[in-house]
């Protein structure tokens, strides 16, 4: 079992979630198992309303489970304090939100530097961090705005840039294209490429099939059930020949 | 094939391997050049139909060569193909035969196939993205996209089978 925690970034056993409002209950997670290796990126998909959002709350502390247990690191953690998940977020956990949650009274810069020297970086890593980000993500000219005038996929895309500025050992993100133009998407496609590259473990939610298409394994979430959760397959090759049609560029034939 | 080589003959005259060429540096990597037997093969044909002439133009240092020019026909349906509407790309029905009788045997399970169905739609989805990447040109970048937008909505689909299955 110890060999398993050190290779184990993140564990889930059958977490529940029950929200009640106005008398009525609704279940957003039903026991839902999951787990995420160390340099693993894996994403969760399903339709609104299937508990992604809820699940990814869970995880990142921002909700308590109803039952259910949550390890990070070989540590439980679904029973801590409000202010112990907040340092966790500081320093383990990098989390970006639907919603952005930027301070709005600082600029783009300080509110990703600021994350950097909360998770421990010196004033100078933080500083290099932080142009570091903005740069891939196409925000370096945003530097000195102010969060709230922003559109919010730039907004979106700050809140990406704050969630991994500490070098967070975990990113979970929601839906971290949502609502992104082209190039934004693919800005944040490179983005998260590198990091895994670089042996960053994540765990995403998203509705979009480009940026899954990059995870190694794929939840998915229906009705608060986790229906499936497997590695993907690698992509088909390039296969030439005679006779031979490749799976990829089947797509694009030329017909008669 | 025959439609393509009809318009790019209408530009200028040309022969098989010109053809071929001319293929592969308009669509790039978005598309997988036919074998220059299979182009040969279409020409004969469209030349059978009336729709192109060739003649062979002799070369001093090489074989001679066959060159091949639309005809007043061939013209004629060419602008004919240009001025029609195209259907859309079909609803992958393979697929959606082995859901739905699959499991009327019980010899499949929905949950089962809808899922790795995704996993495999997800890993094409990766080599197009692959290939996008690699796609520096904007003809065969677009033709990707396309691909990925079906893919999408291919994907969207199969997540509409499993809520209206469960």
């Amino acid at each position: 079992m110890i060999g398993e925690h050190e290779h184990t970034m993140l564990r889930a056993c059958s977490l529940t979630k029950t929200f009640t409002a106005n008398g009525s209950t609704t279940t957003a997670v039903r026991g839902a198992d999951l787990g995420l290796r160390r340099g693993e990126f894996a994403v969760v998909l399903g339709s609104p309303g299937s508990g992604k959002s809820t699940l990814l709350h869970l995880l990142g502390g921002l909700e308590r489970p109803t039952s259910g247990q949550i390890w990070l690191n070989g540590q439980r953690v679904d029973g801590l304090s409000q202010a112990r998940w907040a340092v966790l977020r500081r320093r383990e956990i990098g989390f970006m939100f639907q919603f952005a949650g930027l301070i709005e009274n600082m600029t783009v810069a300080d509110n990703v530097e600021v994350a950097a020297l909360m998770g421990g970086a010196s004033r100078r890593q933080a500083a290099g961090r932080r142009q570091e980000l903005l740069t891939e993500l196409g925000l370096a000219d945003l530097a000195g705005a102010a969060p709230a005038r922003l559109p919010v996929s730039e907004q979106q895309r700050v809140a990406l840039a704050r969630a991994m500025a500490a070098r967070p050992a975990l990113l979970l993100a929601d839906e971290p294209t949502g609502g992104l133009d082209n190039v934004a998407t693919l800005a944040v496609q490179r983005l998260l490429a590198r990091a895994h590259a670089d042996g960053q473990s994540i765990l995403l939610a998203t509705r979009d099939s480009r940026v899954a298409s990059a995870a190694d394994r794929v939840i998915s979430l229906f009705d608060g059930m986790v229906a499936d959760d497997a590695p993907l397959p690698d992509a088909p090759r390039e296969v030439t020949g005679p006779g031979r049609r490749s799976a990829v560029r089947e797509v694009l034939r030329l017909r008669d | 094939m025959r439609m393509p080589l009809l318009a790019l003959l209408a530009k200028e005259p040309a022969h098989g391997y010109e053809l071929r060429g001319q293929l592969e540096q308009i669509f790039g990597q978005a598309y997988p050049a036919p074998n220059i037997g299979q182009i040969y093969v279409t020409l004969q044909r469209l030349e059978r139909d009336g729709l192109v002439h060739s003649q062979d133009v002799v070369q001093s240092t090489r074989p001679n060569k066959r060159v091949y020019e639309l005809t007043d026909a061939g013209r004629e349906v060419l602008l004919r193909w240009l001025d029609r509407t195209s259907d859309g790309a079909r609803v992958r029905d393979e697929f959606f035969m082995k859901l739905t009788l699959g499991a009327l045997s019980g010899s499949a399970d929905q949950l089962g196939l809808i899922n790795r169905q995704r996993r495999h739609y997800l890993a094409q989805m990766r080599g197009l993205a692959e290939l996008a990447a690699s796609a520096d040109r904007r003809i065969p970048r677009l033709l990707i996209e396309g691909a990925m937008l079906h893919l999408q909505a291919d994907l969207d689909w199969l997540q509409r089978c499993q809520e209206d299955l469960a």
